[in-house]
């Protein structure tokens, strides 16, 4: 049994090579959650393995004189909760980090995905490269919810960013990946040229999937000359204090500039460029909604991520059964998957 | 008992209009390959829906009735993407061509598929946008096939591929279900259905209609034709010019062969001693393209350009591109037959790879021209043989065999911009092992776990599917 006063105990395994990640996703038998370390992403969604994470942050927090943000409270875990946690086993890429491969000259990267964006965006930036997203310092970072995560998460979670009108997003800079499936099978998909239609971009659907489809072990990127960066054009609001962002909204470019207006009390920053705007909102609140918008939140349960669109669902839901057949990959990190 | 193609056309009457349903030799020949001449198959019969429900209607009744679909766009395709394979019932989107909403606030337009590329442009140009993706095939090749292929253009370097610029579909999936995907705002969550299906060569389904996001038309384009006395020169400076940050909106190159050839066809002229151009534009506000332009020029005179010339209005700056544009075409006349490759490699192998297609060309015996988007790493050689002389035609198939290969030796692919049809499917497991292809497999098996809708493309192996393994890579005019 596992106990509640000893957090964390969910058995977590930091494979160190591809071979390693592989072997765990098949030896393991149960469910598997992707995490980068002691770390979840802030916009995932509820589940046993996050419960868990959470109280023991919250009781490290208090531990260390620190007040735990609201949402990390009062956290109880269930009968079930405690079921679902012997059978659930972390994979940390932690130790699986570090560029494989740069040609300079070709501006393109190969680098495990356990690397932290920064790191990465580190060595880049010792010849020039980076890839387009803004480092911000952190009230700013905190007001875009800028996560600044390993590159699976950054990946996975496909936040916006400050540049994405300007510079696109994970799909137009990913080519080539290598992936573990839910039964261990390593597979690649895209090369290591710019430009490429042989086959299906499976890339493109491993892009936002929050590893419920497969593990995003090594990918493959179009790198960027930092002189030819633009400068991004997001504005940062001074209000509402020292919360980071827990509410992404895109609207349509027609529908900002009212999007903006009436929710100027709660927002942290805004880009006119991408119609992204983030704010802090309660949980149980929501702010105005648009046609076509889409929201995603932080801290709000299931209301994290909400698909409407049953055609969608149902499709992600056929997905789903044929890349895990098993549900084990991240189960519930995408809501109805 | 499988129908007769009469029967078969008599029955889809009953499902669209007569009149849009076609049969007969006429129709069979009219409609059994795209570009590609390679390969052919004749289908049993073609209809020309006008609605998404019309398309639905006619994937519901192949459904019902076991028979094999395959859209079909302008069927300029040069990978054999539209040849129906397994015969059955080709769906021409060519009678549908409304442009149904075209948004201008929001930068974006929905059309019916079946419409030319060039004509999106030409609707909103007066609101100052455009769709940027440009295959040189954009007067004829329709919207769903560039969707269909994840097309490409002399402005991908700069502005993507369609992949980019699509932000929502409507499809008729396998089974003839409606499913509209995406939408107007981009990067919603969830996972990203369109993206695969932009590059599906319609084996997802029948895209019917799409929103694409249009781009402003740039205040300001500059191009310029650049000379070299050597390749290895002109290579230099597209890796210096990558590597500069300068991103022109296109950086194109051609060889002394392709030089020649357009001299021959098209009296072009260049400076005496010139082994390859570049053909570089850059676009944008006006000072950053004037900032551009300065530092190109300085690189390709850094790497001994001996000619730079800048289009100083409209009518040169087309003159200028006509040695791009019309370069493949000139090919025809310097031999019975042209055959022209697709392969891709990165881009600072270009002129390792270069060398490696003239010692190619070299050993086996036969003519090659090069041109190629230089800036992306993607090559289209271009051999000239006499089709007539088979031991001249085995020569060109070992050479493009050899070509391909090495462009995956390098890290890059089999095809940049074709596809890969019914071309290039046996080359699928070179770049790809078994594993590789079953993820492939597994994404397709989404929309399609079947062999009625477009089937025998892309993947290999597949049941009932005949793979040539010796024909001419490419495209033959
Ligand atoms: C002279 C010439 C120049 C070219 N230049 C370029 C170039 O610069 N860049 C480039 O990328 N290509 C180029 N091409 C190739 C070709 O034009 C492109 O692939 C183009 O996008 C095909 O469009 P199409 O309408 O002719 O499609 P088709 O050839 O009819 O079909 C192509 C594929 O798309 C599928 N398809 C068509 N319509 C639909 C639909 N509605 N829904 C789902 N699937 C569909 C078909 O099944 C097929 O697999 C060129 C071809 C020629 C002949």
């Amino acid at each position: 049994m596992v106990d509640p006063q000893q957090p964390l105990t969910a058995k977590t395994l930091q494979p160190e090579t591809l071979a390693e990640i592989s072997a765990s996703v098949a030896d393991e038998k149960g469910s598997l959650v992707f995490n980068a370390g002691a770390i979840l992403h802030p916009f995932g969604m509820p589940s046993p393995f996050r419960r868990m994470w959470m109280k023991a942050m919250a009781q490290q927090m208090q531990a260390e004189g620190f007040p735990p943000p609201p949402e990390f409270q009062d956290i109880q875990l269930s009968q079930d909760d405690f079921i679902s946690l012997l059978t659930t086993t972390g994979i940390s890429l932690d130790d699986y980090t570090g560029i494989i491969e740069h040609d300079v000259d070709d501006q393109v990267v190969v680098v495990r995905a356990g690397t932290p964006l920064l790191e990465l965006q580190y060595e880049l930036g010792q010849v020039g490269q980076c890839l387009p997203i803004p480092t911000l310092e952190p009230p700013q970072a905190m007001a875009t919810a800028a996560v600044y995560s390993p590159l699976i998460d950054e990946i996975g979670y496909n936040l916006p960013h400050g540049l994405a009108a300007q510079c696109g997003s994970w799909r137009d800079w990913i080519i080539g990946m290598k992936v573990v499936q839910a039964d261990g099978t390593i597979a690649k998909c895209g090369s290591k040229a710019v430009k490429n239609v042989a086959g299906y971009d499976v890339q493109k659907l491993m892009v936002g999937a929050r590893g419920t489809l497969a593990l995003i072990a090594e990918v493959t990127l179009k790198t960027f000359p930092i002189k030819a960066l633009p400068e991004h054009q997001v504005r940062f609001m001074r209000r509402p204090g020292n919360r980071p962002a827990n509410w992404i909204q895109r609207t349509q470019r027609s529908d900002f500039e009212a999007a903006v207006r009436s929710n100027s009390e709660v927002l942290t920053a805004f880009d006119s460029a991408s119609s992204t705007l983030w704010a802090v909102v309660p949980p149980s609140q929501t702010l105005q909604r648009f046609p076509g918008d889409w929201v995603i939140r932080s801290g709000a349960g299931p209301e994290n991520i909400v698909f409407s669109d049953p055609t969608a669902t149902e499709l992600m839901i056929r997905a789903k059964e044929v890349f895990d057949p098993t549900r084990r990959m991240n189960p519930g990190e995408l809501g109805v998957v | 008992m499988p129908l007769s193609h009469a029967e078969l056309a008599k029955k889809l009457e009953q499902v669209l209009k007569p009149s849009s349903v076609l049969s007969g030799a006429a129709a069979e020949r009219a409609y059994d390959c795209d570009a590609y001449t390679v390969d052919r198959s004749n289908p049993t019969a073609v209809v020309l829906p006008e609605t998404t429900e019309e398309v639905a209607k006619v994937v519901k009744w192949c459904c019902e009735n076991n028979v094999p679909f395959t859209a079909r766009g302008a069927g300029t395709g040069l990978s054999g993407g539209v040849l129906p394979a397994l015969g059955g019932v080709v769906i021409s989107t060519k009678k549908m061509v409304q442009i149904l909403e075209i948004d201008v606030k929001n930068r974006c337009l929905l059309t019916q598929t079946g419409i030319a590329n060039k004509r999106l442009s030409d609707a909103v140009k007066q609101y100052g946008l455009h769709f940027a993706p440009d295959p040189s095939s954009q007067t004829v090749s329709t919207i769903g096939g560039n969707i269909g292929e994840n097309s490409g253009g002399p402005h991908t370097l700069k502005y993507g591929v369609t992949a980019q610029h699509v932000l929502g579909v409507t499809m008729v999936d396998p089974k003839g279900e409606i499913l509209h995907l995406g939408g107007k705002v981009e990067g919603a969550p969830g996972y990203d259905f369109v993206g695969l299906i932009v590059g599906g060569e319609g084996t997802l389904g029948v895209v019917t209609e799409a929103w694409v996001k249009l781009v402003p038309i740039p205040k300001e384009v500059s191009t310029a034709l650049i000379a070299y006395s050597s390749v290895n020169q002109a290579t230099q400076t597209v890796a210096d010019i990558i590597a500069a940050g300068a991103i022109p909106a296109a950086l194109e190159m051609m060889d002394q062969g392709i030089l020649r050839a357009v001299k021959l066809g098209f009296g072009f002229d260049y400076p005496e001693g010139t082994d390859s151009m570049l053909l570089i534009e850059c676009d944008g506000e006006p000072d950053a393209v004037r900032r551009d332009m300065e530092i190109v020029q300085e690189i390709c005179r850094k790497n001994g350009a001996i000619d730079i010339r800048v289009a100083q209005d409209e009518a040169e700056r087309a003159r200028l591109w006509l040695v791009r544009k019309k370069g493949i075409g000139a090919m025809g006349r310097m031999a019975p037959s042209i055959v022209t490759h697709d392969g891709v490699i990165p881009r600072s192998k270009l002129p390792e790879m270069l060398e490696f297609v003239y010692e190619v060309a070299r050993r086996k015996e036969i003519g090659v021209a090069n041109i190629f988007h230089a800036g992306d790493g993607n090559l289209h050689p271009c051999f000239y043989f006499d089709d007539r002389d088979q031991d001249q035609v085995k020569r060109v198939v070992e050479a493009g065999e050899e070509i391909i290969s090495r462009c995956i030796a390098l890290g890059g692919s089999v095809t940049g911009e074709h596809g890969i049809g019914v071309e290039k499917i046996d080359l699928m497991s070179l770049m790809f092992s078994e594993a590789d292809l079953e993820l492939q497999a597994k994404s397709k098996r989404i929309f399609n776990d079947g062999m009625l809708c477009n089937p025998c493309k892309v993947l290999p192996n597949q049941k009932s599917c005949v793979e040539h393994r010796a024909r001419w890579r490419g495209t033959a005019w």
